[in-house]
């Protein structure tokens, strides 16, 4: 069986999946499932809370003996919440930019100190910095008390020594640091400036991630087998919660991956097109291209900071269906949000909503969820109708006038937002005249549509932009299903530069040159990154496939002197299992 | 962790960022697939396309007809003009359509192949050029606003002679070149007595300096000739033809340029637009003067941008800026003082209603030689139309003759008239004897190019 947990705004949701007896070995189905209020637990708590009760069914589903757990996910905002509130640790950065930019730009720690010395873009070392340097440099750091330091260098990802070097230094002084993160160990990806905050939020979060994943071990030791728990990151894929493998920073912001990924568990993603996740104040919107969910093309933002996180691209607008109505400037102009006084009126709540709205039109939905939880759903219409009464005398329109006027904006707003994608996504800039001539542009199809008033906004808003759309059936557990079927993920980049004949893994810490013999071609290059990625990937089924694949020539006057190659190769996001709904009833249980 | 700010650039700045990766005239040359290579690097590990106010454009495709608005290709463009020739133009254009319809305040077009050694006639490719990207936008610019004033400023180590032949006859395109001394490098023109035909006379100046010249000669030229000639001339847009071969490692030429040099020379002429030219030491010195070169268009402090050459003490300063350089800009600032004179230079001579000039081009490229016999007619109310006689020879072709009538920008009725009778008459002439291979119409101002061929 297969433990699942995923927390969104204001719920934890977990779910037991088990192989359909019967069926082939990809097939899964639900086996129980719960839901908590956040706010009942704290977030930490609620997880172990979701964890201890889906045991508990497990228990008397398993037979006697052996361990009935083969894996488990977590997918949390645990260490987003951190960031986003100021409760990640303070951290020392150490940065070894050479010239270039204003390194103000650049000074993410609490601490900054700046090492002379750096890399070229060739991978060349110019200049070392001086061991003397990195003492005082730890000295200073540990006598302010920090205990986490992160060390990133200009282009290490080209040659990672000079990090490298830097972080033994520490780790041999006197100071005594928790952890000591190297940047070209998080992203192969180029940008100093992003490497620098990636690396300082990786450290911030490093021990909070830790505890957490050790609370999680020890509620699970009994249940799980081996070292089979995994984290979902922010690229859909997951990581297993090991040592050295930076989930810290990679499973910040994994909630809309679960959603998406819950879409993909309950429909078949084809050509391209918009998923929209309308939930109670903000609607979120991903997208698909080709059959896969697009990636954030330069890296995630994670808060403040722009990193060099690969995440799913997704964009969220401040309306949904709890968002207040208020009446605009102009007369007649009803608007959505941004913002939400309390419950639909129909709940009791203090004003209308667009779930009231929907109410009044007989067009509600009716969302499962709730037995055992804390909020009730009985909806009262009267209430509504007289909340939106009230509303509407200040514009002089009628209740149902202004429920229509309300979902027409709603729609508005969530369609504008495709749009702005949609152009956002055109302009994308190419660097290859094949691609340029190509058009490369997304050219959406369908809206996959889910949340609440999903069932009734969704069609509005695809008749607007000419789409075809599917609703997909209600639940949030739906995102841990998703997650709980995700697929291990993980990149490897091998970069080989002939002409100095030098080969750099960054991902890996390797940066070495050629051995005596050894050569290399782009064949025998993606060969090496298929290998790499596949030993790495340590599980079944693994699938890898490269990503790019760059080749140039080096010329010295007249003369070719070598080759310069960089090749990715990958397990790409994607679902482990399929799901056989037919079993399912999507209540929750407890 | 600090909340550290970003940068954010001081003007809208759009940057058309095509290396056509994918494109080049052979493995070996120059203008090979790896020459914008290190520059990307630089360029995103500096992490610039983060730039606040900073954003990445695709440029356009043109279409093979439309470059007979600027030039006249023999036999014709279709045939010689290429896809990475039209984009490279096309990432010109793009950047001066961002401009003016203020998407942004300027644009650099970081695009290959360059294009200001192709001429108005273009017989085959010289120079790495086949047909001139800037040229190509400025006629885009004029034919949208006709009485639009432009400045080239061009900075590359080569004389722009292309863009300079382009614009000889117009006096509202101003066309400032400053090059290493064409005595001692391709194309071997550039002196400071090329002044423009006499309806334009002045709105050319070149500036030859000496090999060795660096920043500080530079920095000269512009602060006591270009900046202040910018100053009288008012021009709508300021085209900075951004050559990177003055750069000290460049190993074409023998100028002793900086990056920060050319983060401070671009400061200085504040460009509404900026287009790659030249410029081939392309891992020690195209990717740290495209950093400088993009941070003072965005406004940002480009002074921590310092090669590795530099470091190591391999490059030392100019002694001071040589006095050749000061005694040209005297020259050039009493040339320009006379500008409203239409002097007649040494290049033109007076024949009935026209002037006459007599050229001969080298296309090293593609091994041509071309000789020019250029009328043009001499107008009180219009710069006047062109009558151009082109043959060329070479190893793959024995030899073409052709004839052209072109009409400027800002062209009179009676020279519209009188230039559409003398190609009609012309027409008819050919009919029967067969002087040359093709002949040609060919309307600056419509972008409009006919071509006859006998």
């Amino acid at each position: 069986m297969i433990l699942a947990v995923d927390v969104g705004g204001t719920h934890a949701d977990g779910v037991l999946l088990r192989q359909a007896a019967g069926g082939e070995n990809e097939m899964i189905k639900l086996a129980g499932s719960v839901k908590i209020a956040v706010e009942d637990f704290g977030l930490e708590n609620a997880v172990l809370q979701v964890i201890e009760r889906l045991l508990h069914r497990a228990d008397s589903a398993a037979a006697g003996g052996e361990k009935p757990l083969e894996r488990a996910v977590i997918s949390t905002t645990l260490t987003t919440n951190a960031l986003a509130q100021n409760r990640a640790d303070p951290v020392g950065l150490i940065l070894i930019p050479g010239p270039g930019l204003d390194i103000r730009y650049s000074r993410f720690g609490d601490e900054n100190f700046i090492l002379s010395g750096y890399v070229d873009h060739r991978g060349r070392i110019v200049r070392e910095p001086s061991r003397e340097e990195v003492i005082s440099a730890g000295r200073e750091l540990a006598g302010s008390g920090l205990e986490n330091v992160a060390v990133v260098g200009k282009f290490s990802v080209r040659n990672p020594e000079l990090e490298l070097k830097v972080k033994k230094w520490l780790q041999e002084s006197e100071s005594d640091f928790r952890r000591v993160v190297t940047g070209h160990e998080l992203s192969a990806s180029l940008n100093f400036r992003r490497r620098a905050a990636t690396a300082c939020c990786h450290a911030a979060v490093s021990r909070l991630h830790e505890e957490f994943r050790e609370d999680i071990r020890a509620v699970l030791s009994e249940h799980l087998q081996s070292d089979e728990l995994y984290f979902l990151k922010s690229d859909g894929g997951t990581m297993r919660g090991k040592k050295g493998e930076a989930g810290a920073v990679r499973s910040v912001k994994s909630g809309p991956a679960a959603s998406i990924m819950g879409a993909m568990v309950l429909t078949e993603l084809k050509d391209s097109g918009f998923i929209i996740d309308i939930g109670g104040t903000t609607t979120d919107i991903s997208f698909f291209l080709n059959g896969d969910p697009l990636l954030e093309p330069r890296g995630m933002k994670i808060e403040w900071w722009d990193t060099l996180i690969r995440g799913l691209f997704s964009r969220s607008v401040p309306a949904g269906g709890d968002s207040r109505l208020q009446t605009g400037e102009e007369a007649g102009l009803i608007e959505v949000g941004p913002g939400r006084r309390g419950q639909p009126a129909a709940l009791g709540g203090p004003a209308p909503t667009p779930t009231d709205a929907l109410l009044l039109l007989e067009e509600l939905e009716e969302p499962e969820e709730a037995e055992g939880s804390s909020i009730s759903r009985d909806y009262n219409l009267s209430r509504a109708e007289s909340a939106l009464e009230d509303l509407g005398n200040v514009t002089g329109l009628t209740a149902r006038e202004l429920a229509r006027k309300s979902l027409e904006e709603l729609t508005e707003i969530i369609a504008d937002a495709c749009r702005n994608i949609r152009s956002e996504l055109q302009g994308r800039p190419v660097h290859t005249i094949a691609e340029l001539l190509e058009d490369v542009s997304p050219d959406p199809q369908v809206i996959i549509g889910m949340g609440g008033p999903a069932a009734s906004i969704i069609p509005r808003v695809a008749e607007r932009l000419d789409l075809d759309f599917e609703i997909l059936p209600r639940a949030r557990v739906a995102n841990a299903i998703g997650a709980g079927c995700a697929r291990p993920t993980l990149r490897t980049t091998v970069r080989v530069d002939t002409e100095r004949e030098q080969l750099t893994v960054p991902q890996l810490g390797i940066s070495r040159s050629f051995r005596r013999g050894e050569s290399f071609d782009r064949e025998r290059a993606e060969e090496l990154a298929l290998e790499l990625t596949e030993e790495r990937y340590d599980g079944k089924d693994a699938g890898v496939e490269i990503v790019s694949s760059e080749v140039f020539p080096t010329v010295s006057g007249s003369r070719t002197t070598g080759e310069i190659m960089e090749i990715t190769a990958q397990i790409k996001p994607g679902l482990l299992y399929k799901f056989s709904p037919g079993e399912v009833d999507f209540h929750a249980q407890d | 962790m600090h909340r550290t700010e970003k940068p954010l650039a001081d003007s809208r700045l759009g940057l058309i960022f095509f290396p056509a990766f994918d494109w080049q005239i052979s493995p070996s040359h120059p203008e090979r697939s790896e020459r914008l290579l290190y520059t990307r690097d630089q360029i995103f590990e500096e992490g610039l396309m983060d730039i606040e106010g900073l954003e990445e454009f695709n440029p356009r495709l043109l279409e093979a007809g439309s470059v007979g608005g600027t030039h006249i290709c023999v036999p014709d463009c279709e045939d010689m003009v290429t896809e990475p020739h039209l984009i490279s133009a096309g990432g010109a254009v793009r950047a001066a359509e961002l401009v003016v319809e203020e998407e942004v305040e300027k644009a650099f077009a970081l695009i290959r192949p360059p294009g200001h050694h192709a001429f108005r006639v273009v017989h085959g490719a010289r120079g790495f050029c086949t047909i001139n990207n800037e040229a190509i936008m400025a006629d885009w610019l004029k034919r949208r606003y006709p009485d639009l004033k432009l400045a080239f400023i061009d900075t590359d180590a080569h004389h722009a002679d292309g863009t300079q032949d382009i614009f000889y006859n117009d006096p509202d395109v101003l066309h400032i070149s400053i090059h290493q001394d064409g005595r001692t490098l391709f194309p071997g023109s550039g002196s400071v007595r090329e002044l423009g035909a006499p309806a334009a006379f002045a709105r050319t100046l070149n500036l030859p300096l000496p090999p060795g010249t660096g920043d500080e000669g530079f920095i000269y030229a512009l602060a006591n000739l270009v900046l202040p000639v910018l100053e009288d001339f008012q021009p709508d847009l300021v085209i900075n033809a951004a050559g990177q071969d003055n750069h000290f490692s460049d190993p074409i030429t023998n100028m002793n340029v900086t990056a920060r040099g050319y983060g401070r020379i671009n400061e200085l002429i504040d460009p509404d637009l900026a287009v790659l030219q030249g410029g081939y030491a392309i891992e020690s010195a195209l990717p740290y003067v495209n950093v400088a070169v993009i941070l003072a268009m965005a406004g940002l402090d480009y002074s921590g941008v310092i090669e590795p050459e530099i470091e190591s003490g391999r490059f030392s300063p100019e002694e001071s800026v040589p006095e050749g350089v000061k005694r040209s800009v005297e020259k050039l600032n009493e040339s320009w003082q006379r500008r409203d004179e239409a002097l007649l230079t040494e290049e033109f001579s007076e024949v009935g209603d026209f002037y006459r000039r007599e050229k001969s081009i080298y296309y090293d490229t593609d091994n041509i030689l071309e000789t020019r016999q250029e009328h043009i007619k001499i107008c009180p109310d219009c710069p006047g139309y062109l009558d151009i006689i082109s043959q060329a020879s070479s190893g793959a072709f024995s030899g073409r003759r052709i004839k052209a009538v072109s009409l400027p920008h800002g062209i009179c009725g009676d020279c519209r008239k009188e230039a559409r009778s003398r190609f009609e008459e012309l027409l008819e002439q050919e009919a029967g004897q067969g002087k040359f291979d093709h002949i040609y119409w060919q309307d600056r101002e419509t972008g409009e190019l006919i071509s006859q061929n006998i």
